[in-house]
Protein backbone atom coordinates (compact mmCIF):
# COMPACT_ATOMS: atom_id res chain seq x y z
CA UNK A 1 0.00 0.00 0.00
CA UNK A 2 2.81 2.66 1.29
CA UNK A 3 4.60 1.34 -2.23
CA UNK A 4 1.94 2.44 -4.37
CA UNK A 5 1.49 5.53 -2.79
CA UNK A 6 5.22 6.07 -3.44
CA UNK A 7 5.39 5.27 -6.42
CA UNK A 8 2.49 7.69 -7.13
CA UNK A 9 4.18 10.55 -5.62
CA UNK A 10 7.64 9.61 -7.47
CA UNK A 11 5.70 9.57 -10.90
CA UNK A 12 3.87 13.09 -9.86
CA UNK A 13 7.34 14.51 -9.00
CA UNK A 14 8.99 12.86 -12.13
CA UNK A 15 6.19 14.26 -14.31
CA UNK A 16 6.19 18.25 -12.75
CA UNK A 17 9.93 18.18 -12.77
CA UNK A 18 10.41 16.41 -15.92
CA UNK A 19 13.34 14.32 -13.39
CA UNK A 20 13.09 10.51 -15.01
CA UNK A 21 11.62 8.26 -12.34
CA UNK A 22 14.65 6.09 -11.96
CA UNK A 23 16.55 8.78 -10.52
CA UNK A 24 13.95 9.60 -8.05
CA UNK A 25 13.65 7.49 -4.44
CA UNK A 26 12.08 7.79 -1.09
CA UNK A 27 14.78 9.99 -0.01
CA UNK A 28 15.03 12.41 -3.01
CA UNK A 29 14.54 16.19 -1.50
CA UNK A 30 14.32 19.15 -3.85
CA UNK A 31 17.74 20.38 -3.37
CA UNK A 32 19.43 17.55 -5.39
CA UNK A 33 18.07 18.24 -8.25
CA UNK A 34 18.27 21.46 -10.25
CA UNK A 35 14.80 20.92 -12.04
CA UNK A 36 13.50 20.48 -9.18
CA UNK A 37 13.08 24.43 -8.07
CA UNK A 38 10.62 26.38 -6.73
CA UNK A 39 8.49 26.85 -10.24
CA UNK A 40 8.76 22.62 -9.81
CA UNK A 41 7.34 22.75 -6.78
CA UNK A 42 4.50 24.80 -7.56
CA UNK A 43 3.29 22.24 -10.33
CA UNK A 44 3.80 19.36 -7.92
CA UNK A 45 1.43 21.38 -5.21
CA UNK A 46 -1.25 21.63 -8.28
CA UNK A 47 -0.66 17.96 -8.99
CA UNK A 48 -0.97 16.92 -5.05
CA UNK A 49 -3.84 19.29 -5.16
CA UNK A 50 -5.83 17.11 -7.73
CA UNK A 51 -4.62 13.84 -6.42
CA UNK A 52 -6.48 14.75 -2.97
CA UNK A 53 -9.43 17.36 -4.48
CA UNK A 54 -8.20 19.60 -2.34
CA UNK A 55 -6.25 22.93 -1.38
CA UNK A 56 -2.92 22.66 -0.16
CA UNK A 57 -2.45 25.28 2.66
CA UNK A 58 -0.59 28.20 2.61
CA UNK A 59 1.55 26.76 5.33
CA UNK A 60 2.02 23.57 3.95
CA UNK A 61 3.31 24.55 0.36
CA UNK A 62 6.95 25.54 1.77
CA UNK A 63 7.14 22.00 3.16
CA UNK A 64 6.44 19.76 0.05
CA UNK A 65 10.02 19.59 -0.92
CA UNK A 66 11.24 15.91 -0.39
CA UNK A 67 9.58 12.97 -1.26
CA UNK A 68 9.39 12.01 2.28
CA UNK A 69 7.77 15.12 3.27
CA UNK A 70 5.06 14.95 0.53
CA UNK A 71 4.79 10.84 2.22
CA UNK A 72 3.92 12.49 5.12
CA UNK A 73 1.57 15.17 3.96
CA UNK A 74 -0.84 12.55 2.63
CA UNK A 75 -0.64 10.19 5.37
CA UNK B 1 21.44 45.41 24.52
CA UNK B 2 23.64 43.66 21.91
CA UNK B 3 24.59 40.25 22.05
CA UNK B 4 28.07 41.26 22.61
CA UNK B 5 27.96 44.18 25.21
CA UNK B 6 29.60 43.38 28.28
CA UNK B 7 26.15 44.17 30.20
CA UNK B 8 24.40 41.32 28.31
CA UNK B 9 27.06 38.77 28.62
CA UNK B 10 28.23 39.15 32.39
CA UNK B 11 25.15 40.24 34.12
CA UNK B 12 21.73 40.02 31.83
CA UNK B 13 22.86 36.46 30.77
CA UNK B 14 23.49 34.77 33.91
CA UNK B 15 20.74 36.06 35.89
CA UNK B 16 17.94 34.92 33.32
CA UNK B 17 19.96 31.50 32.91
CA UNK B 18 19.76 30.94 36.98
CA UNK B 19 16.56 32.33 37.11
CA UNK B 20 15.15 30.00 34.36
CA UNK B 21 17.01 26.81 35.47
CA UNK B 22 15.88 27.53 39.02
CA UNK B 23 11.81 28.50 37.93
CA UNK B 24 11.87 25.26 36.13
CA UNK B 25 12.58 23.64 39.20
CA UNK B 26 10.48 24.76 41.63
CA UNK B 27 7.60 26.08 39.69
CA UNK B 28 5.36 25.01 36.97
CA UNK B 29 5.87 26.94 33.57
CA UNK B 30 7.45 29.63 35.69
CA UNK B 31 10.49 29.13 33.17
CA UNK B 32 8.28 30.70 29.84
CA UNK B 33 7.43 33.57 32.48
CA UNK B 34 11.07 34.42 33.41
CA UNK B 35 11.71 34.34 29.43
CA UNK B 36 8.37 36.46 28.78
CA UNK B 37 10.23 39.06 30.84
CA UNK B 38 13.55 38.80 30.43
CA UNK B 39 12.21 39.61 26.41
CA UNK B 40 10.64 42.18 27.16
CA UNK B 41 13.44 43.83 29.33
CA UNK B 42 15.89 43.27 26.57
CA UNK B 43 13.09 45.07 24.08
CA UNK B 44 13.05 47.82 26.49
CA UNK B 45 16.65 48.12 27.27
CA UNK B 46 16.62 49.45 23.77
CA UNK B 47 14.05 52.48 23.94
CA UNK B 48 11.33 51.84 26.84
CA UNK B 49 8.58 54.42 25.72
CA UNK B 50 8.80 52.04 22.29
CA UNK B 51 8.40 48.54 23.85
CA UNK B 52 4.42 49.16 24.47
CA UNK B 53 4.56 49.02 20.79
CA UNK B 54 5.24 45.42 20.56
CA UNK B 55 3.13 44.40 23.62
CA UNK B 56 0.46 46.08 21.49
CA UNK B 57 1.48 43.74 18.68
CA UNK B 58 1.12 40.96 20.83
CA UNK B 59 -1.96 40.83 22.47
CA UNK B 60 -3.83 41.89 18.87
CA UNK B 61 -2.30 39.65 17.49
CA UNK B 62 -2.93 37.14 19.50
CA UNK B 63 -6.53 37.94 19.83
CA UNK B 64 -6.82 38.06 16.12
CA UNK B 65 -5.12 34.80 16.03
CA UNK B 66 -8.29 33.20 18.43
CA UNK B 67 -10.54 35.10 16.45
CA UNK B 68 -9.62 33.11 13.33
CA UNK B 69 -9.06 29.86 14.70
CA UNK B 70 -12.64 29.98 16.39
CA UNK B 71 -14.01 31.14 13.24
CA UNK B 72 -16.47 28.11 11.81
CA UNK B 73 -17.33 30.08 8.19
CA UNK B 74 -14.36 29.53 5.85
CA UNK B 75 -14.92 32.97 4.00
CA UNK B 76 -15.00 35.13 8.36
CA UNK B 77 -11.71 33.02 8.80
CA UNK B 78 -10.25 34.50 5.48
CA UNK B 79 -11.43 37.88 5.98
CA UNK B 80 -9.88 37.75 9.41
CA UNK B 81 -6.60 36.47 7.92
CA UNK B 82 -6.71 39.04 5.68
CA UNK B 83 -7.90 41.94 7.46
CA UNK B 84 -5.39 40.67 10.18
CA UNK B 85 -2.21 40.66 8.15
CA UNK B 86 -2.91 44.25 6.47
CA UNK B 87 -2.78 45.75 9.88
CA UNK B 88 0.54 43.95 9.97
CA UNK B 89 1.83 44.98 6.94
CA UNK B 90 0.43 48.55 7.97
CA UNK B 91 2.06 49.22 10.95
CA UNK B 92 5.26 48.08 9.38
CA UNK B 93 4.87 50.71 6.55
CA UNK B 94 4.05 53.27 8.68
CA UNK B 95 6.87 53.35 11.02
CA UNK B 96 9.50 51.60 8.56
CA UNK B 97 8.30 53.46 5.28
CA UNK B 98 6.26 56.34 5.92
CA UNK B 99 9.24 58.93 5.56
CA UNK B 100 10.53 57.12 2.18
CA UNK B 101 7.11 57.26 0.50
CA UNK B 102 7.25 60.99 1.79
CA UNK B 103 10.56 61.51 -0.05
CA UNK B 104 9.57 59.85 -3.41
CA UNK B 105 5.83 62.09 -3.31
CA UNK B 106 7.87 65.29 -2.41
CA UNK B 107 10.53 64.72 -5.23
CA UNK B 108 7.67 63.10 -8.56
CA UNK B 109 4.45 65.71 -7.63
CA UNK B 110 7.47 68.64 -6.63
CA UNK B 111 5.38 68.69 -3.30
CA UNK B 112 6.57 69.72 0.31
CA UNK B 113 4.58 67.50 2.81
CA UNK B 114 6.88 67.17 6.04
CA UNK B 115 8.67 64.31 7.37
CA UNK B 116 6.91 62.27 10.16
CA UNK B 117 10.67 61.07 11.24
CA UNK B 118 8.90 58.11 13.07
CA UNK B 119 11.54 56.23 14.87
CA UNK B 120 12.11 52.37 13.82
CA UNK B 121 10.69 49.90 16.44
CA UNK B 122 13.80 47.30 17.05
CA UNK B 123 13.07 44.29 15.22
CA UNK B 124 9.71 45.01 13.77
CA UNK B 125 10.67 43.79 9.96
CA UNK B 126 11.68 40.35 11.78
CA UNK B 127 8.19 39.73 14.38
CA UNK B 128 5.85 41.24 11.87
CA UNK B 129 6.44 37.98 9.29
CA UNK B 130 6.58 35.49 12.15
CA UNK B 131 3.25 37.21 13.11
CA UNK B 132 1.92 36.75 9.16
CA UNK B 133 3.40 33.27 9.74
CA UNK B 134 1.45 32.73 12.57
CA UNK B 135 -1.91 34.40 11.55
CA UNK B 136 -1.63 32.20 8.69
CA UNK B 137 -1.13 28.73 10.95
CA UNK B 138 -3.72 29.72 12.78
CA UNK B 139 -6.47 29.86 9.39
CA UNK B 140 -4.55 26.42 8.04
CA UNK B 141 -5.72 24.77 11.52
CA UNK B 142 -2.12 23.88 12.33
CA UNK B 143 -1.50 25.39 15.93
CA UNK B 144 -2.85 22.73 18.15
CA UNK B 145 -2.35 24.39 21.21
CA UNK B 146 -2.06 28.50 21.84
CA UNK B 147 -2.63 30.08 24.94
CA UNK B 148 -1.14 33.76 25.61
CA UNK B 149 2.33 33.23 27.13
CA UNK B 150 3.10 30.86 25.20
CA UNK B 151 2.40 33.20 21.73
CA UNK B 152 3.79 36.10 23.80
CA UNK B 153 7.22 33.72 24.65
CA UNK B 154 7.02 32.81 20.53
CA UNK B 155 7.41 36.50 19.35
CA UNK B 156 9.67 38.01 22.64
CA UNK B 157 11.72 34.90 23.12
CA UNK B 158 15.35 37.60 23.02
CA UNK B 159 17.67 34.88 21.75
CA UNK B 160 16.00 35.11 18.11
CA UNK B 161 13.84 38.66 18.79
CA UNK B 162 16.55 41.50 17.08
CA UNK B 163 17.99 39.81 14.05
CA UNK B 164 16.29 36.38 13.72
CA UNK B 165 16.48 33.49 12.36
CA UNK B 166 12.37 33.66 11.91
CA UNK B 167 10.79 31.06 13.75
CA UNK B 168 7.44 29.24 13.23
CA UNK B 169 5.23 28.64 16.20
CA UNK B 170 5.19 24.60 15.72
CA UNK B 171 9.31 24.92 15.74
CA UNK B 172 9.45 27.06 19.23
CA UNK B 173 6.63 26.22 21.13
CA UNK B 174 7.07 22.11 21.41
CA UNK B 175 10.16 23.07 22.73
CA UNK B 176 9.55 25.83 24.95
CA UNK B 177 7.32 23.08 26.75
CA UNK B 178 9.50 19.82 26.32
CA UNK B 179 10.08 18.62 29.89
CA UNK B 180 13.84 17.66 29.12
CA UNK B 181 14.29 21.18 27.92
CA UNK B 182 13.80 22.90 31.44
CA UNK B 183 16.83 20.74 33.31
CA UNK B 184 20.29 22.01 33.02
CA UNK B 185 22.19 20.48 30.26
CA UNK B 186 25.73 20.07 30.10
CA UNK B 187 26.20 19.40 26.99
CA UNK B 188 24.40 21.95 25.45
CA UNK B 189 25.86 24.30 27.86
CA UNK B 190 29.61 23.34 26.27
CA UNK B 191 28.21 23.76 22.61
CA UNK B 192 26.68 26.67 23.19
CA UNK B 193 29.76 28.56 24.52
CA UNK B 194 31.46 27.29 21.65
CA UNK B 195 29.17 28.46 19.05
CA UNK B 196 28.71 32.26 20.94
CA UNK B 197 32.90 32.49 20.86
CA UNK B 198 32.32 31.47 17.43
CA UNK B 199 29.79 34.12 16.90
CA UNK B 200 31.53 36.81 19.16
CA UNK B 201 34.81 36.17 16.55
CA UNK B 202 32.95 36.61 13.21
CA UNK B 203 31.07 39.81 15.04
CA UNK B 204 33.95 41.42 17.75
CA UNK B 205 37.59 40.10 15.47
CA UNK B 206 36.33 40.01 12.06
CA UNK B 207 33.27 41.99 10.99
CA UNK B 208 34.09 45.45 13.55
CA UNK B 209 37.38 45.62 12.31
CA UNK B 210 36.53 45.19 8.40
CA UNK B 211 33.63 47.80 9.19
CA UNK B 212 37.08 49.95 9.74
CA UNK B 213 38.20 49.95 6.07
CA UNK B 214 34.61 49.40 4.98
CA UNK B 215 33.61 52.91 6.36
CA UNK B 216 36.53 54.78 5.38
CA UNK B 217 36.19 53.30 1.35
CA UNK B 218 32.40 53.96 1.38
CA UNK B 219 32.92 57.49 2.48
CA UNK B 220 35.99 58.48 0.96
CA UNK B 221 34.86 56.85 -2.14
CA UNK B 222 36.02 59.41 -4.72
CA UNK B 223 39.79 58.55 -3.80
CA UNK B 224 39.33 54.39 -4.27
CA UNK B 225 40.94 53.40 -7.37
CA UNK B 226 41.27 49.77 -8.53
CA UNK B 227 42.76 48.07 -5.99
CA UNK B 228 41.68 49.33 -3.04
CA UNK B 229 38.20 49.11 -4.47
CA UNK B 230 38.03 45.67 -4.75
CA UNK B 231 39.30 45.62 -0.90
CA UNK B 232 36.75 48.05 0.04
CA UNK B 233 33.56 46.27 -1.48
CA UNK B 234 35.16 42.28 -0.44
CA UNK B 235 35.80 43.78 3.10
CA UNK B 236 31.63 44.88 3.11
CA UNK B 237 30.99 41.00 1.32
CA UNK B 238 32.68 39.39 4.02
CA UNK B 239 31.69 42.36 6.82
CA UNK B 240 28.51 42.11 6.13
CA UNK B 241 27.86 38.17 6.50
CA UNK B 242 30.51 37.63 9.73
CA UNK B 243 28.43 40.60 10.93
CA UNK B 244 25.57 38.76 10.28
CA UNK B 245 26.07 35.14 11.03
CA UNK B 246 28.30 36.11 13.83
CA UNK B 247 24.85 37.56 15.29
CA UNK B 248 22.79 34.59 14.47
CA UNK B 249 25.67 32.19 15.70
CA UNK B 250 24.85 34.04 19.37
CA UNK B 251 21.80 33.64 19.03
CA UNK B 252 22.18 29.97 18.22
CA UNK B 253 24.38 29.93 21.43
CA UNK B 254 22.28 31.67 23.74
CA UNK B 255 18.98 30.09 22.45
CA UNK B 256 20.72 26.42 22.92
CA UNK B 257 21.64 27.66 26.93
CA UNK B 258 18.11 26.98 27.35
CA UNK B 259 18.27 24.03 25.41
CA UNK B 260 16.17 25.33 22.07
CA UNK B 261 17.70 24.70 18.87
CA UNK B 262 16.95 27.73 16.30
CA UNK B 263 16.87 26.56 12.66
CA UNK B 264 19.86 26.79 10.41
CA UNK B 265 19.69 30.58 8.93
CA UNK B 266 23.54 30.55 6.83
CA UNK B 267 24.57 27.17 5.59
CA UNK B 268 28.41 28.46 4.37
CA UNK B 269 26.51 30.89 1.58
CA UNK B 270 29.63 31.99 0.07
CA UNK B 271 30.46 28.89 -1.24
CA UNK B 272 27.49 28.89 -3.13
CA UNK B 273 28.04 27.79 -7.27
CA UNK B 274 24.89 29.68 -8.42
CA UNK B 275 22.70 32.76 -6.95
CA UNK B 276 19.70 29.92 -6.60
CA UNK B 277 22.23 28.13 -4.49
CA UNK B 278 23.24 31.03 -2.44
CA UNK B 279 19.63 31.92 -1.83
CA UNK B 280 19.32 28.59 -0.35
CA UNK B 281 22.10 29.23 2.22
CA UNK B 282 21.80 32.61 3.04
CA UNK B 283 19.20 34.36 4.99
CA UNK B 284 17.61 30.74 5.15
CA UNK B 285 14.35 31.65 7.01
CA UNK B 286 14.23 34.75 4.91
CA UNK B 287 13.86 32.94 2.00
CA UNK B 288 11.70 30.74 3.31
CA UNK B 289 9.31 32.69 4.37
CA UNK B 290 9.10 34.49 0.98
CA UNK B 291 9.07 31.34 -0.94
CA UNK B 292 6.15 29.83 1.37
CA UNK B 293 4.00 33.18 1.93
CA UNK B 294 4.15 34.83 -0.91
CA UNK B 295 6.20 33.24 -3.86
CA UNK B 296 3.69 29.96 -3.85
CA UNK B 297 0.56 31.80 -3.46
CA UNK B 298 1.25 34.36 -6.30
CA UNK B 299 2.61 31.49 -8.65
CA UNK B 300 -0.52 29.54 -7.71
CA UNK B 301 -3.06 32.13 -8.25
CA UNK B 302 -1.88 32.65 -11.83
CA UNK B 303 -4.07 31.60 -14.57
CA UNK B 304 -1.42 30.94 -17.17
CA UNK B 305 1.39 29.02 -14.86
CA UNK B 306 4.40 29.21 -17.34
CA UNK B 307 8.09 29.63 -17.02
CA UNK B 308 7.91 33.52 -17.98
CA UNK B 309 5.38 34.45 -15.36
CA UNK B 310 7.06 32.62 -12.46
CA UNK B 311 10.12 34.42 -13.59
CA UNK B 312 8.84 37.48 -13.24
CA UNK B 313 7.12 36.80 -10.03
CA UNK B 314 10.53 36.03 -8.53
CA UNK B 315 11.81 39.19 -10.18
CA UNK B 316 9.23 41.43 -7.54
CA UNK B 317 9.63 38.57 -4.92
CA UNK B 318 13.01 39.58 -4.47
CA UNK B 319 12.31 43.45 -5.19
CA UNK B 320 9.88 42.55 -2.00
CA UNK B 321 13.26 41.23 0.03
CA UNK B 322 15.05 44.13 -1.10
CA UNK B 323 12.70 47.02 0.22
CA UNK B 324 12.50 44.55 3.00
CA UNK B 325 16.00 45.37 4.08
CA UNK B 326 15.22 49.02 4.58
CA UNK B 327 13.34 52.26 3.38
CA UNK B 328 16.09 52.91 0.57
CA UNK B 329 16.02 52.71 -3.86
CA UNK B 330 19.73 51.16 -3.44
CA UNK B 331 17.64 48.33 -1.08
CA UNK B 332 14.91 48.09 -3.85
CA UNK B 333 18.07 48.08 -6.74
CA UNK B 334 20.21 44.91 -4.49
CA UNK B 335 16.71 43.18 -4.05
CA UNK B 336 16.52 43.46 -8.19
CA UNK B 337 19.45 42.54 -9.05
CA UNK B 338 19.26 39.28 -6.96
CA UNK B 339 15.97 38.58 -8.69
CA UNK B 340 17.52 39.17 -11.95
CA UNK B 341 20.37 37.08 -10.96
CA UNK B 342 17.94 34.32 -10.52
CA UNK B 343 15.43 34.73 -13.65
CA UNK B 344 18.99 34.27 -15.35
CA UNK B 345 20.07 31.56 -12.38
CA UNK B 346 16.79 29.72 -14.24
CA UNK B 347 16.61 30.51 -17.62
CA UNK B 348 20.63 28.80 -18.12
CA UNK B 349 18.97 25.67 -16.56
CA UNK B 350 15.87 25.75 -18.71
CA UNK B 351 17.51 26.37 -21.89
CA UNK B 352 21.44 25.64 -21.81
CA UNK B 353 22.42 22.27 -20.48
CA UNK B 354 25.72 23.60 -19.59
CA UNK B 355 27.96 22.04 -17.32
CA UNK B 356 29.83 25.09 -15.93
CA UNK B 357 33.30 24.24 -14.20
CA UNK B 358 32.55 24.33 -10.39
CA UNK B 359 35.21 26.85 -9.67
CA UNK B 360 33.96 29.32 -12.25
CA UNK B 361 30.45 28.74 -11.36
CA UNK B 362 31.37 29.68 -7.61
CA UNK B 363 33.84 32.27 -9.35
CA UNK B 364 30.71 34.10 -11.16
CA UNK B 365 28.36 33.63 -8.22
CA UNK B 366 30.46 35.17 -5.38
CA UNK B 367 31.83 38.30 -8.00
CA UNK B 368 28.01 38.74 -8.32
CA UNK B 369 26.95 38.65 -4.90
CA UNK B 370 30.39 41.17 -4.00
CA UNK B 371 28.80 43.45 -7.01
CA UNK B 372 25.10 43.46 -5.59
CA UNK B 373 26.36 44.42 -1.83
CA UNK B 374 28.14 47.56 -3.32
CA UNK B 375 24.57 48.88 -3.68
CA UNK B 376 23.35 47.30 -0.26
CA UNK B 377 25.91 49.14 1.80
CA UNK B 378 26.13 52.75 -0.54
CA UNK B 379 24.81 55.78 0.70
CA UNK B 380 23.63 56.96 -2.67
CA UNK B 381 23.95 55.44 -6.04
CA UNK B 382 26.76 57.79 -7.33
CA UNK B 383 28.94 56.54 -4.33
CA UNK B 384 28.19 52.73 -5.40
CA UNK B 385 28.97 53.85 -9.16
CA UNK B 386 32.33 55.60 -8.45
CA UNK B 387 33.18 52.41 -6.39
CA UNK B 388 32.25 50.33 -9.26
CA UNK B 389 34.17 52.18 -11.68
CA UNK B 390 36.96 51.80 -9.32
CA UNK B 391 36.37 48.14 -9.15
CA UNK B 392 36.69 47.98 -12.86
CA UNK B 393 40.33 49.93 -13.57
CA UNK B 394 38.25 53.45 -14.62
CA UNK B 395 39.70 55.27 -11.32
CA UNK B 396 43.20 54.09 -12.01
CA UNK B 397 45.10 51.00 -11.14
CA UNK B 398 48.05 52.49 -9.44
CA UNK B 399 49.13 50.54 -6.18
CA UNK B 400 49.15 52.88 -3.34
CA UNK B 401 51.63 52.39 -0.11
CA UNK B 402 50.48 50.07 1.96
CA UNK B 403 49.99 51.67 5.51
CA UNK B 404 49.99 49.72 8.82
CA UNK B 405 46.40 50.01 8.72
CA UNK B 406 45.83 48.34 5.19
CA UNK B 407 48.42 46.25 5.88
CA UNK B 408 46.08 44.67 9.13
CA UNK B 409 42.91 44.87 7.05
CA UNK B 410 44.57 43.02 4.06
CA UNK B 411 45.44 40.50 7.17
CA UNK B 412 41.56 40.06 8.16
CA UNK B 413 40.29 39.74 4.88
CA UNK B 414 43.03 36.93 4.66
CA UNK B 415 41.55 35.34 7.76
CA UNK B 416 38.16 36.12 7.13
CA UNK B 417 38.44 33.75 3.29
CA UNK B 418 40.15 31.39 5.53
CA UNK B 419 37.71 31.25 7.95
CA UNK B 420 34.63 30.94 5.20
CA UNK B 421 36.25 28.63 2.71
CA UNK B 422 37.90 26.13 4.49
CA UNK B 423 35.99 25.80 7.71
CA UNK B 424 32.74 24.06 8.07
CA UNK B 425 29.68 25.89 9.07
CA UNK B 426 28.71 26.55 13.06
CA UNK B 427 25.72 24.20 12.00
CA UNK B 428 27.54 21.71 11.03
CA UNK B 429 29.31 21.45 14.43
CA UNK B 430 26.25 21.15 16.51
CA UNK B 431 24.73 18.79 14.42
CA UNK B 432 27.88 16.91 14.54
CA UNK B 433 29.31 17.54 18.40
CA UNK B 434 30.31 15.05 20.35
CA UNK B 435 31.40 15.48 23.81
CA UNK B 436 34.58 13.76 24.79
CA UNK B 437 34.43 10.77 27.32
CA UNK B 438 37.25 10.72 30.16
CA UNK B 439 38.34 7.76 30.51
CA UNK B 440 38.94 6.89 34.28
CA UNK B 441 42.08 4.65 34.75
Amino acid sequence: MTNNIEEKIISLVSRSTGIPEKDININSKSNDFDKWDSLANVKIILEIEKMINKRVNVSKMGELTSIKSILNYLK
Amino acid sequence: MLFHNPIFLFIFLPIVLVSYFYASKHFKNAHLYVLIASGIFFYAWWNIYLSPLIIVSIVSNFFFGKLIVNAIDKNRRKRILIFSIFLNVLFLAIFKYSDFIIQNINYIFSANIGMLNLPFPLAMSFFTFQTIAYLVDCHDNNIKESNFPKYSLFIIFFPQLIAGPIVRYNHMVPQFTDEKNKFFNYQNFYLALIVILIGLFKKIFLADNLSIYVNEGFTNYQNLEFISGWLTSLSFTFQIYFDFSGYIDMATGIALLFNIRLPLNFDSPYKAKSIINFWERWHITLAKFLTSYIYFPWVKSLKNLNFLNAMIVTFFVFVIAGIWHGPSWLYVIFGSLHGLGLVINHTFRKLFRLNINKFLAWFITFNYINFTFVFFRSENLTNAISILKSMIGLNGFYIKDFSNGDVFVFSILIISVITTFLFKNTNYLIDNYKPIKIEKN
